[in-house]
């Protein structure tokens, strides 16, 4: 049966190497028969791909300890859901499901353009064989999934504790939803730049498939925030460790781009920008996969250490090498069509906007990197820790606010001085007054004051943004204030659907404020003591020891009280998961939206005492719902539009049979 | 497991800290990181490793009620542990680069856009028929039929 899987990845890999070649050839000769013929060679890469991966499937699931990857990876003990999960808990198998994933977009993109996107397609899908081949390489030689222990082990050593939660199940995947779908938008770029084919047609498909990607992505950080704050009990979820950081870059650099191609698209302009924004997030990409994989900075997500890093580099090498030097050779093609016509414009807006992105980006970029080059030149190691990039990121993320709020008033061209005036005279408002809540509070925090009023007078302006086209509809049309403003947010998804983000990134921002305010506090208690804690009491009652195969337990339960009034039992917990000798903290943790109050339970001690930490986190819950609105407005912004269904009605009525010759190279 | 706990539990007994308040360890320990070897250097104030950081979190309280400042902990830290044991670079030397670079980097982007912004501007010939307001009321007109694409 695992020679199955073995056999499926030789093969997926003469495909893959098929379909690079025929793409080649194919947008050389301008031969048709040989890109259809390459558009199937990924079809059959994306269907053995399939296979493999369904074949460790298999081994997980039956326990098949004779594989190395499931005896190191699972184990009899586990829970049926994460015996599945297991499948990209470790190195071999998170990358042959990182290749599947790849095959599965590449195949999405060669099954929607049949018929569309011709002259783009053929180096479109060199890229992406090119890719899909690459990894094919990894799985067969640097990773494989499939190595055979020579004897056949009673029992696995199982899935990392950490893992063993519901979050951290899927905020891998979503993860590489995002990372590996950045090739998409790379492809088209590369292959606008190869073929010539340098006008606006490569964004419109680069547009569609950056959006997917990047909304994973933002998915799977703030879900990998929420498993950090649920499960690492430190009371707080972005650490700005080096993995995180390597998925928030091509995040930033996504954002950038769905920004600054809106320019090109109107005017023309930006053009070697937009260029250079494709290849940097995808580039990102590849090196937030080395800096995970290659083990080069210290990190909470430790991938055992492998080969696997020099491919990784190489790999980045050769990207950088192809679409800067493609670049560079049509740069004489690529001259913007139009001029700017007033510094108050949107377009000047965007330009800040990607200044801003870029600058935040270079910053976390630069504190990752930077302990490799302090070393290099002193010979010591140091830490580029927290402290380093919330000062320097802070101010900046300030600006950021300020730019989401007040960009989308700006017109595009040009911006009359009574307009601004108008535009932003109720947001100024709004913000001035919200002073008083935290003001009121006893807040004197210069950083978190200026935030909250730039998020207040933000979040006004989007409200008032949807209200006046709400009104403008109601006038010309017959419809109530709910069916005009579905109506006018479904009519142009694009814009209200990216109002929405931006609403998120507001809400999301109240709640990084939030942090500015979090208290901690150690407490000793007895069983049956109480103590207060701010507003709150809370009493020890008792402790509970639990043993299973997979792991034993010691969990305390604590009353909350807050104003006599009894709010919950609370229940944190540590863990020690035998077969990996290591312990976790399971929080507990009592929720509004004012605050959150996060419990962990420290150690205990033979008297019967027990020591507990407590966090008091403000405003956390708004990172949560802007996470929720974020996906929400992505999802508004992706949906497809009438025009979308219209072509796609089109492209099926017209297809020939879409099934011909099926030449793949094997 | 009992050995565990038990033993992040002996050190707390052992030499309890009398007048520092968590808070004032926490800010202490937040400029420092965990050097267990366990963990991926997490910060000393959040992390739960039981062999280093809480100990230390404890040391440290105990190095406050000694009267030590909040400065002279740090350089023990730093002339026990190396600059590893520093959350962030202290900006002197090559670290200075560290601070200074993200910022650089927005003046020279800012720069940038800049003289993008005047060049491109004193090349357009302005050929403005209709006045601001008008322009301005044609160009809501205007944006008012865009569709999405």
């Amino acid at each position: 049966m695992i020679d199955f899987g073995y056999f499926a990845l030789c093969l997926a890999l003469l495909t893959s190497g098929y379909a690079l070649f025929s793409s080649l050839a194919g947008g050389r000769s301008g031969r048709f028969a040989l890109v259809r013929s390459s558009e199937n060679a990924l079809l059959a890469t994306c269907a053995l791909l399939t296979l493999a991966v369904c074949v460790l499937w298999h081994a997980l699931l039956t326990h098949n300890f004779q594989v190395r990857f499931v005896a190191e990876n699972s184990n009899l003990a586990m829970p049926l859901f994460y015996t599945v999960t297991s499948l990209w808990g470790g190195q071999a198998g998170s990358l042959l499901f990182w290749g599947w994933i790849l095959s599965l977009y590449i195949a999405a993109v060669v099954l929607l353009y049949r018929h569309r996107y011709r002259e783009l397609m053929p180096y479109a899908l060199s890229v992406m064989a090119a890719t899909s081949f690459f990894f094919c390489i990894l799985h067969l030689f640097s990773a494989d999934p499939f190595v055979t222990l020579p004897f056949k082990p009673a029992d696995g050593r199982g899935l990392n504790p950490l893992l063993q939660q519901p979050l951290m199940a899927i905020h891998p995947p979503l993860l590489y939803l995002g990372m590996v779908g950045m090739v998409v938008p790379f492809a088209f770029a590369i292959s606008a730049l190869a073929s010539g084919q340098l006008d606006s047609t490569w964004l419109r498909p680069a547009r569609r498939w950056m959006l997917i990607p990047w909304s994973f992505l933002g998915a799977g950080l703030l879900l990998g925030g929420k498993w950090a704050y649920v499960e690492l009990g430190w009371g707080g979820y972005w650490g700005w460790d080096p993995v995180e950081n390597s998925s928030l870059m091509p995040w930033l650099a996504g954002t950038a781009f769905l920004h600054s191609i809106m320019i090109q698209e109107r005017k023309g302009m930006l053009k070697v920008w937009n260029m250079v924004l494709a290849i940097l997030c995808y580039s990102l990409c590849i090196l937030g996969t080395f800096i995970t994989r290659s083990g080069i900075i210290s990190s909470v997500h430790a991938f055992a250490k492998s080969n696997i890093g020099p491919f990784f580099a190489v790999f980045l090498v050769v990207i950088l090498v192809v679409s800067f030097g493609l670049l560079y050779l049509r740069l004489p093609h690529l001259k913007p069509e139009n001029r700017l016509e007033s510094f108050a414009s949107r377009e000047t807006a965007f330009l800040l906007n990607n200044w801003i992105l870029l600058g935040i980006l270079f910053a976390v970029l630069w504190g990752t990197l930077f302990p490799l080059i302090s070393e290099a030149f002193t010979g010591q190691q140091i830490t580029v820790g927290p402290p380093f990039f919330n000062q320097v990121n802070v101010p900046i993320g300030l600006v950021l606010i300020l730019l989401t709020g007040a960009g989308p008033l700006f017109a595009w061209r040009r911006t009359s001085e009574q307009s601004l005036k108008e535009n932003f005279a109720v947001p100024t408002m709004v913000g001035l007054l919200s002073l008083i809540v935290p003001l009121g509070l006893g807040v004197r925090d210069l950083y978190a004051l200026i935030s909250l009023v730039l998020c207040a007078s933000a979040a006004a302006a989007i409200v008032l943004e949807f209200h006046a086209g709400t009104r403008a509809r109601m006038r010309s049309t017959s419809e109530g204030y709910a069916t005009a403003i579905y109506r006018l947010s479904a009519k142009n998804r694009r814009r209200y659907g990216g109002y929405m983000t931006h609403f998120a990134l507001m809400l999301l921002f109240v709640g990084f404020t939030g942090k500015a305010f979090t208290s901690e506090t150690e407490v000793v208690l007895q069983r049956g003591e109480t103590t207060p804690i701010g507003a709150y009491e809370l009493t020890y009652e008792t402790m509970a020891f639990k043993e299973d195969a997979n792991m034993n337990s010691t969990a305390a339960a604590l009353t909350l009280r807050r104003d006599g009034q009894r709010l919950g039992t609370l229940l944190p917990e540590r863990r020690y998961y035998k077969a990996f000798d290591q312990g976790t903290t399971e929080v507990s943790i009592y929720s509004d939206l004012r605050e959150d109050f996060y419990l962990i339970l420290v150690g205990s001690a033979e008297d019967g005492s027990a020591k507990f930490q407590i966090y008091i986190n403000p405003l956390v819950n708004f990172v949560w719902l802007g996470s929720i609105v974020l996906i929400l407005g992505s999802l508004w912004a992706m949906w497809p539009t009438a025009r979308d269904r219209r072509i796609a009605r089109i492209d099926r009525s017209t297809a020939p049979s879409t099934i011909g010759s099926l030449a793949v190279g094997s | 497991m009992w050995m565990w706990i038990a033993f992040g539990l002996l050190l707390t007994q052992a030499g309890s800290v009398q007048g520092a308040s968590s808070a004032e360890i926490k800010e202490v320990a937040q400029e420092l990181v965990c050097l267990c070897g366990d963990c991926a250097r997490e910060s000393l104030a959040t992390c739960l490793c039981t062999d280093f950081a809480v100990p230390q979190r404890e040391h440290i309280g105990r190095l406050l009620d000694q009267g030590k400042t909040h400065g002279e902990i740090i350089d023990e830290y730093v002339s026990t542990y190396g600059q590893m044991a520093l959350a962030a670079p202290p900006p002197e030397g090559i670290n200075l680069l560290a601070w200074v670079t993200p910022f650089a980097a927005l003046i020279f982007g800012i720069l940038l856009i800049r003289s993008i912004l005047r060049n491109r501007r004193t090349e357009s010939t302005s050929t403005a028929v209709v006045g601001g307001a008008q322009r301005d009321r044609l160009q809501r007109e205007l944006e008012r039929f865009d569709e999405d694409d």
